[in-house]
């Protein structure tokens, strides 16, 4: 083995070490600093709030038309949050959830599992 | 007689440390977009890029499990993709791999990583609920500042279908400008090689399968659990849009720039990422020695933790923070 290489990643090491603890001081410190920096914000002005849509489409005077719009009337009045908790309820998510759960448990089995090496020295 | 080609002949040696994961981050950053570019072809199918109906054909493909789930591991998965192109760039900058021959490929990963910012502001306008309708509105402002074409570039965003110009530019446009960028970057990756460990020369090799199993490995990982969160915590469809009101905020990315506009205001907004990616251009300029332990090779590291710490610290100060009204 080239020694001058070895003792060059030594320094390599030692430096790297160095950054890592110094590197902790400063993220607790940037952590802190927020409730120092947090800003004054007074009440916004009260503003008329108009529906951006509609406000296009009058300014258009068409209704913009399309061929896939068969969203139902009563799906457009609920809200999302709503809509997400009511899905939220079925199997299908159960089903979702546990194929991720597989695929996570796969790809860290694949990488951690002992495996026999074959590595090609060059010499 | 020419030589006969088999898919051995692919499976070509590689220096060891490929099987590391910083040495991954940007293949499983790759597997990233591929996932995207399908959960985003197959929710094309179902979306309706109008202005009226836009958000209406969101909230119907978000009432089925399989469509909140499409539609929250696609959101998801870009500001994961986001936050590998930044792990792949910290990689680059700590082990100095913008150098020489290198320096090429530094500035299309620069371009690829505009590129996929511009993909999730446009991302977040589609669906056209207040979120996009903020985001949109700050992108006119900035404009319309730009000097001679601000103005009719303005005009056009103005005048035609808001959303239909922006999912034309998020599915066409941009997919198109990435792969312009993509294949060089891939291609000088190829003739350059995988970049040395600093100070440490290459003694054993791999084959290429097993890096590239590390990469689909980590990617297993990675976008197993996401894809878990994305049905766990569904991306939110905000109401709207409601003109006259500000009540979101931006993609944590987009977080920094939040910072600096509650500082010097909408206006200015566009001069930080400029300033940003002109201190990247100039990083290959700065530090263009050979040396791994020169001074100027720790000033430029050390400059990079210190920014990115204060960029991170800007992110979680307008995270626990409420809303504030900009335009």
């Amino acid at each position: 083995m080239d020694k001058s290489n070895y003792i060059q990643y030594s320094n390599l090491k030692r430096w790297f070490y160095m950054l890592k603890g110094n590197f902790l001081v400063l993220i607790i410190c940037m952590v802190f600093m927020p409730m120092v920096m947090r800003a004054q914000s007074g009440e916004a002005p009260k503003e008329k709030v108009e529906k951006v849509t509609e406000k296009m489409l009058e300014k258009k005077e068409q209704p913009q038309s399309d061929s896939a719009g068969q969203t139902e009337d009563t799906q457009r009045k609920k809200d999302f949050a709503e809509i997400s908790k009511a899905v939220d309820k079925g199997t299908v998510p159960t089903v979702i959830k546990a194929l991720s759960l597989a695929a996570f448990i796969a790809g860290l089995a694949f990488l951690y599992l002992p495996k026999k090496k074959k590595e090609v020295s060059i010499g | 007689m020419g030589k006969k080609w088999s898919l051995k002949d692919f499976n070509y040696p590689v220096p060891e440390h490929a099987k590391q994961f910083g040495y991954a981050v940007g293949g499983v950053t790759f597997v990233g977009f591929i996932l995207l570019i399908i959960t985003g072809i197959v929710m094309t199918f179902f979306f309706t890029p109008t202005v009226d109906k836009a958000r209406d054909s969101v909230l119907a493909l978000s009432s089925t499990p399989w469509g909140l789930w499409l539609r929250s591991f696609h959101r998801w998965l870009a500001e994961t993709v986001v936050f590998l192109i930044i792990l792949h760039m910290t990689r680059i900058v700590f082990t100095g791999s913008y150098r020489g021959s290198r320096k090429t490929n530094w500035f299309f990963g620069i371009g690829l990583l505009v590129i996929a910012l511009t993909f999730l502001f446009t991302g977040t306008v589609v669906k056209w609920d207040q979120e996009g309708y903020e985001a949109y509105r700050h992108a006119v402002e900035q404009v319309e500042l730009l000097p001679a074409i601000g103005v009719p570039i303005s005009a056009f965003l103005q005048a035609t279908s808001v959303v239909m110009t922006m999912f034309v530019t998020h599915t066409i446009v941009l997919p198109l400008l990435f792969l312009l960028f993509l294949i060089p970057h891939l291609v000088l990756m190829k003739l350059n090689g995988l970049s040395p460990l600093p100070g440490k020369k290459v003694t054993r090799e791999i084959k290429l399968s097993k890096h590239i199993g590390k990469i689909f490995g980590w990617s297993f990982v990675i976008y197993g659990f996401i894809s878990y969160l994305a049905m766990q915590f569904p991306a939110v469809l905000y109401p709207g849009p409601y003109t006259g009101i500000e009540m979101t905020k931006p993609p944590y990315i987009f977080l920094v720039l939040y910072q600096f506009e509650d500082w010097f205001g909408v206006k200015y907004l566009s001069v930080f990422p400029l300033l940003i990616i002109i201190g990247l251009v100039l990083i290959p300029y700065i530090d263009s020695k050979r040396d791994d332990y020169s001074i100027t090779r720790k000033i430029v590291v050390w400059t990079y933790i210190i920014i990115m710490a204060i960029f991170i610290t800007f992110m979680i100060h307008v995270a626990i923070n409420p809303p504030v009204k900009h335009l």
